[in-house]
Formats: C-alpha cells, sequence, structure tokens
C-alpha cells in the first residue's frame, strides 16, 4: 500500500514535469514556419502563395511546375500549399473567412467557379486577359463557360474532364469482337455488350460490359440532345421529362436490367470504375483521361475509343475542369497574373501537367502537340480526345449558384432511385422535374 | 477432448453441465464478437501488403499473394512521414499532458473549492459541450490569425489544451472522494494546491488513466483543425499526411493502408500500456466488479 501510493505521486510528479516539458518546448517552437534556409538574402523577391489539392505525386508534378516558373522568372517565388482533395475547401474557405491577405493564397485551384465568383473573393480576371492580349480561343469551345460568371472570366481552368470510352484490349481479343471505333452506335454498343457480359450460373454477373458514374448521366441525355434544364445558366424549367432524356436514360436503365451496365452503385461499393476495370470486372469504362496514369502505372493493356452516340445524337463529353483562379485579396496581383498566364500556357505549366501524364490539357494548342499525342505512353489513340474535345459541350452543370442545391437535393437522389431500379424512367424523371420547377419557381428563376 | 467427456456422460441437466454450455455460449459469443472487432484490422492490414489490382478483386481474401512490401517504403517516401510523425507525437503528447494538467485542476475547483457562483459557472462552461466544433472553427481561426500563430505548434496545442469533456468527467470522479481526506490534509496544514496534488489525484488514477487514453486518441486522430492552421510540412500531422492518398479521382488505398498501420502503432501502443494500468487501478482500488 505504502509502496503504491509512492508509486502515484511520482508518476504523478513526472506528469506535471511532463506538462511544464512540453508548455517549454511549445513556447520555444518558432512562430513563422522554419524558412531561414538562406532566404534572408532574397528579399528582394516577391513570394506569391500557391493552393491547390493533390496526391504525393501530383503535388511532385506542381512542384516542378513551381521549380520551372522560378527557373524563368528570378524575381518571383512561388510556395506550394497543397491540401487533401476534400477537406481543400473547408481549409481554403475558412483562410478566405479570416480576411487576411498574408494567409489566403495568391493563386487557387477551384471548382465550382460560379459559387466563389458570387461572393466577390475571386479577382475578375478580363482587364487581365485584355491588357495582356492573352489567347482565350485557344481553349475547347465551351470549355472557358466553365471559369465564367456573369459574363465575366473568373477562372482559367487548367484541364478538360471530358470523357471517353476505355476498353480492355485483352478481354476484346479473348471474346473476339472488334474494338470500338468512330463508327459505334448505342445500338453496336449494345450488340457488343451482350456478348462481353458473363453471367455465372448462380446469377452473379462475373463480367459487366459496361462501367460509368451515375454522376455522368447527363452524357445521355446530352447524346440525344436533351438537357437538365431549359438554360444552363438562367433556367425556368427542369427538361428531363422531355422525350430525348426519357429515351436516353430509359436505354442505359435496359442495358441495367440485361446485365450489361455494371448498376453504379455496386460499382462505387467494389471500388469504383477503375478498380472493376483493372480487376476484369468491367470490360469497359466512360470515364475521363485522369484514369490514364493508374492504367499505365498497372501495366494494363487497354485503349480509348470515342463514346458510342445514339444513331440520331450527337457526341457531348463534359467541357468542364477545375480552374486557376486569383484571390481578389492578393497583395500581389501583377505577379499572380504572370504566374497564372504562365501555368496556362503550352510552352509553361500546361505542358508539363501533359507530360506528366495527369491531365487532358485545357488548351488545345497543348493537346495537339507532341506533349500529348505522341508521349509515348498508352493510350494509343489519343485522337479520340481530340474528337471529343472538339465536340465538347457545356451542360452537365448549371452555371449559376443554386444548381449544386437543385444536383445535390433533387437530380442526383432522383437518378440514383431510377438506375437502382426503384422507380420507371418516366415516373422519376417526372418526379425529379416537378421537384426541380417547383424550386425554380420558389426561388425567382428565370432572373 | 478430456475436458468434454465428464460432460457428456453427466445428465443434461446438472448444474455443471448448464455451467459449461453457458461458458461455451459465453466464449462463442466472446470470439465472434473479437472477429467481427479484428477484422478490420486484420483487413488493413493485408490491403496495406497488397498491389492495387488484388485490392478489389472478388472473392476477397485476407491473404497478400504476393505480399508487397514496398508499399511501407513507397509510402514512408511520398511524403516527410518523419517528420509528421514526430509532429504527430509532439502534439498529441503535448495535448494530452497540458489537458490532465488544466482540467484536472479546473475540475478541483468545481468539486472542492466554494465560491460565489461556482454551480452557475460550472452550468455554462458545461453548456458550451454543446456547441460544434464547426461553428467555433473561423472565430478560433481568426483569433489564431491575430495572435500571429497560424502554422505553429501553438496554434495546434493551445486550443486543445483545455476540454469541457474532461473537466466534467474528472469533477464527477472528485466529487465522489470522500471530503474527509481533503479536510484532514487541510488540518495538518496542506493547501489547495498540495491536496490536489497529494490527495486527490493520486486517488484518481484509473480515470486519469482513461482520460489519457481519451485524449491521446482524440490528439492522434484530429484531423480538420490541423489541417486548417498547419500550411508547412513543418508542422503537419499524420492524419493529414496521410489524407492526401484519397484524391479527387483515385485513392491509393494499398499506401493509404500501409500509412494507417504505421499510425496506428504508438496509439496501440498507449493503449495496451495504459489499459494495463487502467486496469490494475480499479483492483486495486477496490472498485472492481465481482
Amino acid at each position: 500500500m505504502q509502496n503504491r501510493q509512492k508509486q502515484s505521486s511520482l508518476s504523478f510528479k513526472a506528469l506535471i514535469g511532463l506538462a511544464l516539458t512540453a508548455l517549454l518546448l511549445a513556447a520555444c517552437a518558432p512562430i513563422a514556419p522554419a524558412d531561414d534556409g538562406g532566404m534572408a538574402a532574397m528579399d528582394e523577391k516577391v513570394t506569391i502563395t500557391w493552393a491547390m489539392w493533390g496526391s504525393p505525386a501530383e503535388v511532385a508534378t506542381h512542384q516542378s511546375v513551381a521549380d520551372a516558373f522560378m527557373e524563368e522568372n528570378s524575381d518571383i517565388a512561388i510556395e506550394i500549399l497543397a491540401e487533401p482533395w476534400g477537406d481543400y475547401f473547408t481549409k481554403i474557405q475558412t483562410l478566405w473567412a479570416s480576411g487576411d491577405s498574408s494567409v489566403v493564397p495568391d493563386v487557387l485551384f477551384l471548382s465550382p467557379i460560379v459559387n466563389y465568383a458570387s461572393e466577390g473573393v475571386l479577382e475578375n480576371l478580363d482587364p487581365w486577359i485584355e491588357a495582356s492580349g492573352y489567347d482565350v480561343d485557344d481553349y475547347w469551345p465551351s470549355l472557358l463557360q466553365y471559369g465564367m460568371y456573369e459574363g465575366s472570366v473568373y477562372g482559367l481552368p487548367r484541364d478538360i474532364g471530358l470523357e471517353v470510352l476505355y476498353y480492355n484490349i485483352d478481354i476484346f481479343d479473348e471474346v473476339g469482337v472488334p474494338y470500338p471505333d468512330d463508327t459505334w452506335t448505342w445500338d453496336d454498343l449494345k450488340a457488343v455488350s451482350e456478348i462481353l457480359t458473363v453471367v455465372e450460373d448462380s446469377g452473379r454477373v462475373s463480367r459487366y460490359a459496361l462501367g460509368m458514374e451515375g454522376g455522368k448521366w447527363l452524357l445521355w441525355v446530352m447524346q440525344k440532345g436533351g438537357m437538365a434544364l431549359d438554360d444552363m445558366r438562367n433556367p425556368s424549367r427542369c427538361a428531363l421529362a422531355d422525350p430525348e432524356a426519357v429515351e436516353a436514360v430509359q436505354f442505359f436503365r435496359d442495358m441495367i436490367d440485361s446485365n450489361y451496365f455494371m448498376p453504379p452503385a455496386n460499382m462505387s461499393q467494389a471500388g469504383g470504375d477503375a478498380a472493376v476495370f483493372q480487376s476484369g470486372q468491367v470490360a469497359m469504362i466512360i470515364q475521363n483521361a485522369s484514369r490514364v496514369s493508374a492504367f499505365n502505372s498497372a501495366g494494363m493493356n487497354y485503349d480509348v475509343s470515342v463514346i458510342p452516340t445514339p444513331a440520331d445524337g450527337q457526341r457531348a463529353s463534359a467541357a468542364g475542369g477545375a480552374a486557376w483562379v486569383m484571390s481578389s485579396l492578393s497583395d500581389n496581383k501583377e505577379e499572380a497574373w504572370e504566374f497564372l498566364s504562365w501555368l496556362q500556357s503550352t510552352d509553361g505549366g500546361q505542358r508539363i501537367y501533359t507530360a506528366s501524364g495527369e491531365i487532358l490539357p485545357a488548351l488545345q494548342s497543348t493537346a495537339k502537340s507532341d506533349a500529348f499525342l505522341n508521349s509515348g505512353q498508352p493510350p494509343t489513340n489519343r485522337q479520340a480526345f481530340i474528337t471529343e474535345g472538339e465536340n465538347a459541350r457545356m451542360g452537365r452543370i448549371g452555371y449559376f449558384v443554386e444548381y449544386s442545391e437543385i444536383n445535390g437535393s433533387f437530380v442526383s437522389p432522383g437518378r440514383d432511385q431510377i438506375l437502382i431500379g426503384e422507380v420507371s424512367v418516366v415516373d422519376g424523371l417526372n418526379a425529379i422535374c416537378e421537384q426541380v420547377d417547383q424550386f425554380l419557381a420558389d426561388n425567382g428563376f428565370p432572373k | 477432448m478430456t475436458a468434454t467427456t465428464p460432460a457428456t456422460i453427466r445428465p443434461e441437466n446438472t448444474p455443471g453441465a448448464t455451467f459449461k454450455t453457458g461458458r461455451l455460449a459465453l466464449h462463442a459469443a466472446l470470439i465472434l464478437g473479437s472477429v467481427a472487432m479484428l477484422l478490420p484490422f486484420a483487413w488493413m492490414l493485408a490491403t496495406s501488403l497488397k498491389s492495387p489490382p488484388q485490392i478489389f478483386t472478388y472473392p476477397p481474401s485476407l491473404v497478400p499473394d504476393p505480399v508487397v512490401w514496398r508499399n511501407y517504403l513507397d509510402t514512408v517516401q511520398a511524403m516527410p512521414f518523419g517528420r509528421f510523425y514526430l509532429n504527430s507525437l509532439f502534439v498529441a503528447v503535448s495535448v494530452t499532458a497540458l489537458q490532465i494538467l488544466t482540467s484536472s485542476l479546473a475540475a478541483f475547483a468545481f468539486a472542492r473549492l466554494r465560491f460565489r457562483g461556482r454551480e452557475v459557472l460550472f452550468l455554462v462552461y458545461l453548456a458550451t459541450l454543446m456547441i460544434p466544433f464547426h461553428v467555433t472553427m473561423i472565430p478560433n481561426f481568426i483569433l489564431i490569425r491575430f495572435l500571429r500563430w497560424f502554422d505553429t505548434f501553438y496554434a495546434l496545442i493551445v486550443p486543445t489544451a483545455f476540454s469541457v469533456f474532461a473537466v466534467f468527467l474528472l469533477r464527477q470522479y472528485f466529487r465522489g472522494i470522500p471530503v474527509e481526506l481533503d479536510e484532514a490534509a487541510r488540518m495538518d496544514g496542506a493547501s489547495s494546491f498540495r491536496i490536489w496534488g497529494q490527495v486527490i489525484m493520486p486517488l484518481s488514477g484509473p480515470v486519469l488513466a482513461a482520460l489519457t487514453i481519451f485524449v491521446f486518441l482524440g490528439s492522434w486522430n484530429d484531423f480538420l483543425w490541423p489541417l486548417v492552421v498547419s500550411n508547412s510540412n513543418a508542422t503537419r500531422t499524420i492524419p493529414v499526411g496521410l489524407a492526401t492518398f484519397r484524391g479527387q479521382y483515385n485513392t491509393d488505398w494499398h499506401l493509404l493502408m500501409a500509412g494507417s498501420v504505421i499510425a496506428l502503432l504508438p496509439v496501440l501502443l498507449v493503449y495496451v500500456f495504459a489499459q494495463k494500468r487502467f486496469v490494475e487501478g480499479i483492483t486495486l482500488s477496490g472498485m472492481g466488479g465481482r
């Protein structure tokens, strides 16, 4: 007993000691992050802070872009602020809320642009573009719309998230069907899907022909000539119950019911489209260029093609992509613009990102340069990206602030119900439109 | 085998048999429970040793083939992992020590010292427990900016060095300690600090051990606040580093899991160590069950 008490009071003293040591250590920690590596000698330099999200590999590419810029512009230092995807936006919003230009990054990666531009935290880039003669015509058609708000450019999209059809060459060879090409229609897709799909005796589908994230479903609607809303900037009504939309969604719902198309909910449970494509559970996926580096590093035998269109339809890949913006709080706008316009040039950042294989560049001149077309890496048929890019369309999202709410509250939940099979296509689309029309009326649209 | 033989010759309704089947059922339930608890850990360990295509194969397998040890090397090399580790350790140890110090002093005051408005003050203090973190995040951040603590260890440690929950927990425990002990000490001329340090705290081993586990785990796993107030690798912690493996389009599950296994080790050590003390505290102070 005596012994135990002594022990407790001893360890208790140790605790106080530890607490005091922690206090002292904390007091010794430098106020500013340690950057005494000879920075004092270069205080003439203007420092531009540059924020983005990214995996460790992507951050390494961002760093090489910053290094290349600093080599060309010795008077500007670029400081990278890389955050994990997802909570990046929470952090950036908190920094902005402080209203302190010393903590808000000068140049940032953002999406969607309208939500931030409408808050007044972004610099209107129109005067800068005009003064410097920056070439905005080099962007893919409709792409720059993604960075615009009320007719002015606030963000320069870094890449274009347009989709292509990825196919597993090994599976196609094994089954003995021809590879997809530019002539494929939805009917060809369906015919080939029947051959590619493998259903076990137990009823379990061991291989689906096709997979695509549910969130991309407006691709089908737009390929048929439909839209989500009658006007994606200032809507007056929901257009998802129109015949084009109904036909398009019905076609793919039938594909799901026939086991040709992996239900999106099952796909995300199985690890997402990249996982099921890599493990051979799905023979084709519709996805943007973001998968290329993962498939290449896994050594997959695959290629890409344009997305099959309905016989009476059109190409409708999405013209959209996260954009670089300038903070309206920036203290060094001249230098920030110099960096921003360099980032978004074929001789500058665009080439480095493209060469890394991480993006499909926003600038047509970069995409048509050797950096993209002749990178020496799979996929072979890179022309598919160019073809889809030249026909890319705006309209996958709405370019107004309330669209996030419309999509999150009505369109996405309604779509999931339809694709799971809880409601018929017609009923489901009508239900979405009733809710959306009510929302538009309540919020005073069209404005 | 030999242990079960007597049970089979006994009539079914003897106390011995019910005892045995009862034990058996209990153990079956416990084994089932622990398997359910251990499976996620086993899955994490297995995933950390798989190559990306292996992770999502069907049917799922707990055995990586081949075993990819390289994942651990890749994880550690993908970011300044050692630096993040030390930062996390420093922050978690500091927060734990400071929080136990501040909250035990506050709890002592609320439980033992008599002053005007004590109960009201405690009630108001307790009420702040209802305010979610997200509401106070931006004001806290603005305060951190004002103090020029952005991107320093102060910002990571000081705001979390105080905890309403810990004060509440300790106060309730302190109130259960007989007041006669304090009075005896005071008769012998002990000051309040001395009573706190040499009477109350030594008698509170179990609750302090439990609190240590809570606080250390909470601080070690804390994500959002460290993300917001740290900018540079010099102050980044492990959870923020690990989150970068979850990308916009792809998640590097193999690296994420390898990193998680490494990050788990100190937590596991603290738990194993503190749990022993925790159980010891219960039995020695005669407060255990049975």
